[in-house]
């Protein structure tokens, strides 16, 4: 079956796909098998994959095989948890049964970011307007994803929220646009900036706190076969009510920081040496200090624009 | 079905048909996706083609990486007159055979001679290995002394990457004691190097005593693939001396498991006559039977693999000491495994 | 390892093995042996440099690093050359040669 947008599949048939672990998601470079039988992810993965490329039925090569339920047979049905299974040896712990959104998300990360070796991929999230990337790259307390969705609204299109994927061949960015994670008080900020029917139902008292996610855009998706060059590379720091501080980067300490948030930079070997020396050639990083959501959109436009302060 | 699956992951068969995204998922589970790429050079469509390119990745890594250990070990005995033997994947490795070409690693194992063993311990510490967490307690580390072929695996400080010396194939108290002082003075040197490798033959015979007498068991798909290759690339000659030379270092037993394994899985005609050759009594039909459950995998593979298990413990312990190992092994607290070893 | 063996050795650096990205004061530079990646900045990479033109002895190093580096003699003390040179051997960037044939 040639991949069809989720809303366009009957309801009965993608759960008993997924109950089967005949479902398989189209998005970006990556096929991934699904297979779950937890309601909560049913609901969730329906609604905020809506648009996402998805086949049903057997025989579809997939790059990762993820399997979300209990860890256990006791753990149906007492006291019920949920985790994810990438298919290799990973420790998580289990959550409690209706957090499966937050155990699905975790486990396309993991298949992502331990099983991927034919991209570079790097800790960012990644956003772009035409062809130009801005690469956003994650550590906590920086905001990387508000600023992501913040960016959406601004305009751009939503390449990734949790990775950048550099292409071993040539200096692109590839999109796997999988929802934006988001955490306490940004859930309220892209509320805001979205609309309600954007996000997912918050998930309280998760071992993050409390977590939603807003769904990639059909205009995401229709692009995610469109690659983008990084011409820019942005440090946020986020402190309520601080004004904005800008400073440059030198690169050869941006390609420290970057490479050494890196989950496969050393497997990748020469090529990712190569084409990521090569990209911070192109472009320009920056550490940012803001204190709002506004500042910050206005801070990458600038930056983008111009390529100095 | 499944043998069909293992002529595919050597070239026997080509990739396609209705079972391929079946038997891609078997060989990603076997950790053999690297092999299989190797096994099908050349350009694959679509997705198939992306999943053998990142296995191609990947296998290049674990190759990149066990030349390098291999040279650092040179490094660090140089000078001390110690000539290591390269077992396993780091003799396919450096050697170029097939049965190391797209194959993941995450050990290097080497053989010294028992009288060599503190030195190049020494000698290993001294460049940056040190003993391995998992096997720091304190019982742990006098079991392995006293009882194991091998020395605590030692993991490098820096480069995270593990060795283990041995200094026999097998443990002390194995009931089976292969050669290794024979299959060691056949050894050949590799040019330009202080390291060697056993000779064609021995490394089929060693393969199969590691893989049928030994109590670590990896993937199934993973050890058959490997004696398949190593087991083609004898010559005539070599194949029809074999069993002379198996009987020589007193492994008979699972050479015949090996040759049935690779003749019936991979319907090798020319591994099929060696083993008549041996007569009747080759293979047991109770290792036969657990084998054949340990491939298809499912429900028996639990069963099967306890049988094997223990069987394969039974083979390193007297009775009495397993008892008091297992108990032991029991009441220990369970430790997360940080840096789990999954092949070898 | 013995010191007095060593120090007949000699040691040459391979430059068909890296990959080397100037990046203003210092240097990236790929090893395709180990597949490391390292930062060199301009006295690491001097030292590599000269092992890369011809072999050299640890005492040739010693001997010449002052002179390499337009600096006194006081001001490179052996055990920090010495350090830096041990950086480069445990990195698997330099490699020795049999001291005689």
């Amino acid at each position: 079956m040639t991949p069809a947008p989720l809303a366009s599949i009957g309801r009965r048939e993608v759960r008993r796909a997924l109950n089967k672990g005949t479902l398989r998601l189209h998005l970006g470079p990556f096929v991934t098998a699904l297979r779950s039988s937890n309601r909560y992810l049913h609901d969730y993965f329906l609604d905020i994959y809506r648009d996402c490329p998805v086949s049903v039925g057997a025989g579809i090569i997939a790059d990762y095989y993820l399997r979300v339920g209990a860890p256990n047979v006791l753990r149906r049905f007492i006291r019920p948890q949920v985790l994810p299974d990438p298919g290799f040896h990973f420790p998580t712990l289990p959550l409690p049964v209706h957090m499966a959104p937050l155990a699905l998300e975790m486990g396309m990360n993991l298949s992502a970011a331990l099983q991927c070796f034919r991209f570079t991929m790097f800790h960012a999230g990644v956003v772009a307007k035409g062809q130009d990337a801005v690469m956003i790259a994650a550590h906590s307390g920086g905001g990387k994803s508000t600023l992501t969705a913040a960016m959406m609204e601004a305009g751009y299109r939503l390449l990734s929220d949790e990775f950048a994927i550099l292409r071993r061949d040539r200096v692109a960015l590839m999109p796997y646009p999988r929802p934006v994670s988001l955490k306490n008080a940004s859930i309220d900020v892209v509320r805001e900036m979205a609309g309600e029917g954007a996000l997912s139902k918050p998930l309280v008292g998760t071992p993050k706190g409390t977590v939603a996610y807003r769904r990639a855009r059909a205009s995401d998706i229709q692009a995610m076969d469109e690659e983008a060059t990084p011409k820019l590379l942005i440090f946020p720091t986020f402190k309520e009510n601080s004004s904005v501080v800008v400073s440059p980067v030198e690169p050869a300490d941006a390609a420290m920081r970057l490479i050494a948030g890196s989950p496969n930079y050393q497997v990748v070997g020469r090529a990712a040496f190569e084409t990521t020396m090569a990209m911070m050639d192109g472009l320009k990083a920056f550490e940012i200090r803001y204190g709002n959501t506004a500042d910050s959109v206005k801070l990458v436009q600038d930056l983008l624009g111009e390529g100095t302060v | 079905m499944k043998r069909a699956y293992f002529k595919m992951a050597v070239g026997l068969l080509p990739l396609e048909g209705t079972t391929l995204s079946d038997f891609l998922f078997w060989a990603g589970r076997a950790h053999i996706l690297g092999q299989v790429a190797a096994a099908h050079e050349g350009e694959a469509p679509g997705k198939l083609g992306d999943v053998l390119e990142n296995a191609r990745v990947r296998t290049a890594h674990d190759k990149r990486m066990l030349t390098f250990e291999a040279e650092r070990i040179e490094r660090a005995l140089k000078g001390s007159g110690i000539k290591p033997v390269l077992l396993k994947g780091a003799a396919y490795v450096a050697r170029g055979l097939r049965a190391g070409q797209g194959r993941r690693v995450s050990d290097i194992d080497i053989l010294v001679e028992e009288r060599h063993l503190a030195e190049a311990e020494m000698l290993l510490r001294e460049a940056g290995w040190v003993g391995e967490a998992a096997t720091a307690g304190e019982y742990d580390q006098a079991y392995y002394r006293r009882w194991m072929h091998e020395l605590p695996p030692m993991r490098h400080k820096r480069r995270r990457t593990l060795v283990d010396v041995h200094h026999r194939l097998l443990p002390r108290t194995a009931r089976l004691q292969p050669r290794h002082d024979l299959m060691m003075a056949a050894a050949k040197p590799i040019e330009n190097s202080s390291l060697a490798t056993f000779d064609a033959a021995d490394r089929f015979i060693h393969s199969a005593i590691h893989i049928f007498a030994d109590g670590a068991f990896e993937t199934a798909p993973r050890s058959f693939i490997e004696l398949y290759y190593l087991f083609d690339d004898l010559n005539a000659a070599e194949q029809g001396r074999l069993i002379d030379r198996a009987a020589e270092v007193n492994a008979l037993r699972p050479v015949a498991g090996a040759l049935w394994a690779v003749s019936h899985y991979f319907d090798a005609a020319n591994a099929h006559a060696v083993l008549r050759s041996m007569g009747v009594g080759g293979v047991s039909l109770s290792l036969r039977t657990a084998i054949r459950l340990w491939v298809r995998g499912g429900w028996a593979k639990p069963l099967a693999g306890f049988a094997l298990y223990v069987r394969s413990h039974f083979m390193r312990m007297p009775t009495g000491m397993l008892l008091k190992h297992l108990i032991a092994q029991a009441f220990r607290r369970r430790k997360p495994a940080k840096e789990a070893r999954t092949v070898n | 390892m013995a010191e007095g063996m060593e120090s007949t050795w000699l040691w040459f650096a391979d430059r068909s093995h890296f990959c080397i990205h100037d990046m203003g004061e210092v240097s990236y530079l790929y090893c395709m042996r180990s597949g490391d990646t390292h930062v060199f900045n301009t006295v690491s990479m001097a030292i590599l440099e000269y092992f890369a033109e011809k072999p050299h002895s640890i005492a040739d190093l010693i001997e010449d690093f002052p002179e390499l580096m337009g600096l006194s003699r006081e001001e490179c003390p052996r055990g920090v050359v010495r350090r830096m040179f041990n950086e480069l051997d445990e990195a698997g960037l330099v490699m020795p040669l049999e001291a005689a044939p």
